[in-house]
Order: C-alpha cells, then structure tokens, then sequence
C-alpha cells in the first residue's frame, strides 16, 4: 500500500485538539469529584438501616455497572429528550459518566468499608462519638488508604469514557479528532496523534495521582 | 544438477521477477480477477444509500456500484460506511472503491483521488415547522445540527463565523442521531443534502420540518472515491461515468430514486 503520511495536517489542527483535550480533562477531572462524593453516599447509603436507602443505592449501583456506558450517554441526551428535558452535551456526558462513576466507586468504597472490623466503629461510639463522627474521624480515614489505588484504576476509566462523548456531538479529544479526520481525510495520522495524546495524558493523571498518593498516605 | 539448478534459480532471478514486478497488477485487475467489486456506500442516507423493508441495501449509489460491477463482469459487494468511516475502509483496502455519496472537496483530493462527478447536490437547511425561516441569514442565532466533519458542517461553519449571534452548531455522528436530535427539538435547524431532506419530509420522520433555504453558493459535486495512485481504475471508472449518461442510465437511476429531472454533472464554462 503507498500510503504517505502527512503529519503537517495534524499540526495544523493542534489548536482543536488542544482545546478538546481541555475538555476531556474538565470531564475526567469533574466526573470524579462528583462520581466520588456520590460513590461515598451511595456505599453509606447500601449499608443504611432504611430498606428504602439500601435498595435506591443497589438499583443505582446495579445499572450503573451492568450497563454500557455508551448506553448511559445516550440515555442522558436522547433518553432524557424523549420526557421533554434537553441536556446539553456537555451535560448529558457530565451526568452519564458521574453516574457510571459512582456506581463504580460505590462498589470500591463498600469493599474499603468492609476492610474496617465492625469493632472500630463501636469502640468510637463508646467513647462518646455520634456515628457521624465515628464514620468521618475513625472510619474514612482508614477506608481512603484502601481505596485510594483502585480509585485511580476508576480515573483511568472516567478518562478513556470521555471518548463516548463523540457520539452525542461533543467536541472532546475524540470528537475534535474525528471533525479533523473527516474535514482531510487524514484518519490515520488523526487517530494516532489522539492515541498519543490519550496515553499521555493517562500517564500524567496516574504520575500525579502515584505523588499526590504518596504525600496524602504518609504515616 | 547441483549446477543446473543454480543456473534455473539465477535464470529465474534474473528473468521472471522482473516480469512478475512489471506485471504488477493494479487494482482494476485485482477486481476483475478475484470477480467482486467491493464498494464502500453509506446506508443511512436516502435515497442515494439506505436498506429496504428486506435490509437489503438499495438506493442511487447501491444500483451505481450494481452497474458497475455487470460492466466489469464481476458481482457486487455492498460493505456499509457510515459518513466518518468513508476513507479508512478505502485507504485500509476494505473496499476497492467508495460510492458513499463523497463531496470531492480540495483537503480531501490530498489524502484519496476523486472520479468525475457522478452525481451533484444542492445543501438546503430545513427548519422546525412554524418558526418561518425564509432565507439563509434567517439561521443566526438558531441551532443547527449537522453531522460531524460533511460539507454541510464545513459551509455552515465558513457563514456563521461573520454572523452577530455567531456559530451554534451541534455535530452528531450520524444522519440518525441529527435526524433524533432534530425531532426531540434539540435544534431548530438540520443541513443536508436536498434530495436526502426532500426524500424524509415524505415519511412520518420528516414530518416536523418546513424548508427554509438553500445553502447559498455551493453546489456539492459528488465523485466516486478511489485510493491515489489507482489510475487505471480511476479511468475506467470515468469513462464508465460517461457512458451512464451517455447511455441514458444516469436519467433513469436519478428518476427512480430522486423523483425528478436529473441535473448536469459538470459545469458548462470549465473542465473537472
């Protein structure tokens, strides 16, 4: 096959891709701020004593796992339209990938949880604490050690997820890549340059998070 | 016989690889000898690509490859390329050659080479019904949904840059999900070709849409893609273009699935 390259089409694009990859990071960076916090509520709430707490949390969990999450983003956007409320992109890939996140992280922080001996908790309460104190001073501190690494497993995830976004019309890395690729037909330098910048970007995210680990958890 | 045997393989060397190399065949004999033609077409576009109530392919660019491939004594394949899959099945070698509806733009006359013109649209953009769009300046400041990197992005794209209200354009992946998107009123305008618009707002799908306007200035030339450097297939395939008006076929195909008077294919005051 003569296939001959041409690299400069990419370069000339590097402003698109850039700006796309700012938004695969803002995606990345906020599904799971937003996925964590809810993934905490959602292990707490499964181990509530409300039947109606613990089943909310497990049907969430459960759809949020068991299903594609190219899925979940179509939902989000067409889904939601057909009852009459429009997301943006934007918003519809936000929302669809802090859902699949918290499932995930709800799943990983319950894991943690069990780690702690039931006996913790007890010996903090009869000491004095209220259960919240007991769960935010006593108990956290000792699950985030547990669950810190395969939360960044999770971060890998939210990143590569992103990429569904194109499918909804959103102008992430993926989606600047494939407006470029089809406006020259150049899909092969296109698609390899992304793939770069992917591998890239997830070594960075996984080098902070390594340091950021290691400072947090010091004894 | 040791000796006999290096002169054969020195003979060989020397005689029938460089025929063998000369002899390399192009892709129009590769067709020709393995018996099907392979066209890439995008079934999500009537009527020029869609499937029937059977899922067979069908449409103008599927019955365009059909007489191709009776002309080249070989069967046809339909393999389906949606719009952004059109060039990596070409240039990976999955199709011989795309009749996927392809605007022979300029960029992409650098990556694959471009036929003569086979057939010609006009963009138009439809509008939700009521809100009594008329003319092309009408659209700024509305939403607009096209598919992703087509020449109907491309021509917005090149307008709404001077517009007050500026660009306010959502790119889908497909003409299915502009199509959803359009009906569930995510935006109040879609573009594309006229035959494909003007073909939907006689199902139930296009039932919303009012027409506004043409896209002013442009006019789509559509070729038939092939890779570079494929030049003797590259020819037969525009002297098979000319024969299909020649013949009158081109009048015949573009009646049967576009329900009116076939257009020029070329300009009267320059060559292609």
């Amino acid at each position: 096959m003569d296939y001959q390259p041409h690299w400069g089409a990419v370069w000339d694009a590097r402003g698109a891709l850039l700006d796309g990859t700012l938004i695969t990071l803002e995606l990345t960076a906020l599904s799971m701020v937003f996925g964590t916090v809810l993934g905490v509520l959602l292990a707490l709430a499964r181990r509530s004593d409300r039947p109606m707490y613990r089943r909310g949390a497990s049907g969430w969990i459960e759809v949020a796992r068991n299903t594609p999450c190219l899925f979940q983003i179509y939902m989000a956007y067409f889904g939601l339209g057909v009852i009459g409320l429009h997301l943006d992109s934007y918003e519809a890939v936000l929302g669809a990938l802090v859902f699949n996140n918290a499932g995930y992280m709800a799943e990983i922080v319950r894991g943690g949880l069990n780690s702690i001996p039931p006996t913790q908790r007890r010996a903090a309460l009869s000491l004095g604490m209220r259960p919240w104190q007991a769960y935010l001073y006593v108990i956290l501190p000792q699950v985030v050690r547990v669950v810190y690494y395969p939360s960044t497993n999770q971060l890998m995830w939210a990143l590569l997820n992103t990429s569904l976004g194109m499918t909804v019309g959103l102008q992430e890395l993926s989606g600047a890549t494939a407006f470029q690729q089809s406006l020259t037909f150049r899909a092969f330098e296109f698609f390899a340059a992304a793939a770069v910048l992917y591998y890239l970007l997830a070594k960075l995210l996984m080098t902070l998070s390594k340091l950021a680990g290691r400072s947090l958890l010091r004894e | 016989m040791r000796k006999v045997l290096a002169i054969a393989a020195m003979a060989a060397v020397l005689f029938v690889l460089p025929i063998a190399k000369n002899a390399h065949a192009d892709k129009l004999d590769d067709i020709i000898k393995s018996g099907t033609l392979r066209c890439g077409a995008m079934l999500d576009f009537p009527p020029a690509g869609f499937r029937d109530s059977s899922n067979n392919p069908a449409g103008f660019d599927v019955d365009y490859c059909m007489d191709m491939a009776k002309a080249l004594g070989v069967e046809a394949e339909i393999i389906e390329t949606p719009s952004p899959q059109r060039l990596p099945a070409l240039v990976s070698g999955q199709v011989d050659i795309n009749i996927g509806s392809v605007t022979a733009t300029l960029e992409r006359a650098k990556t694959v080479a471009f036929t003569n013109t086979y057939l010609v649209y006009k963009l138009i953009a439809v509008a939700q019904k009521g809100m009594g769009l008329a003319k092309w300046e009408d659209l700024n400041g509305k939403t607009v949904g096209v598919v992703r990197g087509t020449t109907p992005e491309i021509e917005y794209l090149k307008h709404c840059e001077n517009w007050s209200e500026g660009c306010k354009h959502q790119s889908y992946g497909s003409n299915g999900d502009q199509l959803l998107a359009f009906n569930q009123g995510k935006v109040d305008v879609m573009i594309e070709a006229d035959a494909f618009l003007i073909e939907l707002m006689k199902t139930p799908k296009g039932k919303n849409m009012e027409i506004c306007c043409e896209v002013p200035g442009f006019t789509d030339w559509i070729s038939i893609a092939v890779n570079r450097g494929e030049e003797g297939l590259r020819n037969w395939i525009n002297l098979f273009i000319f024969y299909q008006v020649d013949t009158g076929r081109y009048d015949e195909l573009y009646q049967k699935w576009f329900g009116r008077e076939a257009p020029m294919l070329k300009r009267t005051d320059v060559n292609f």
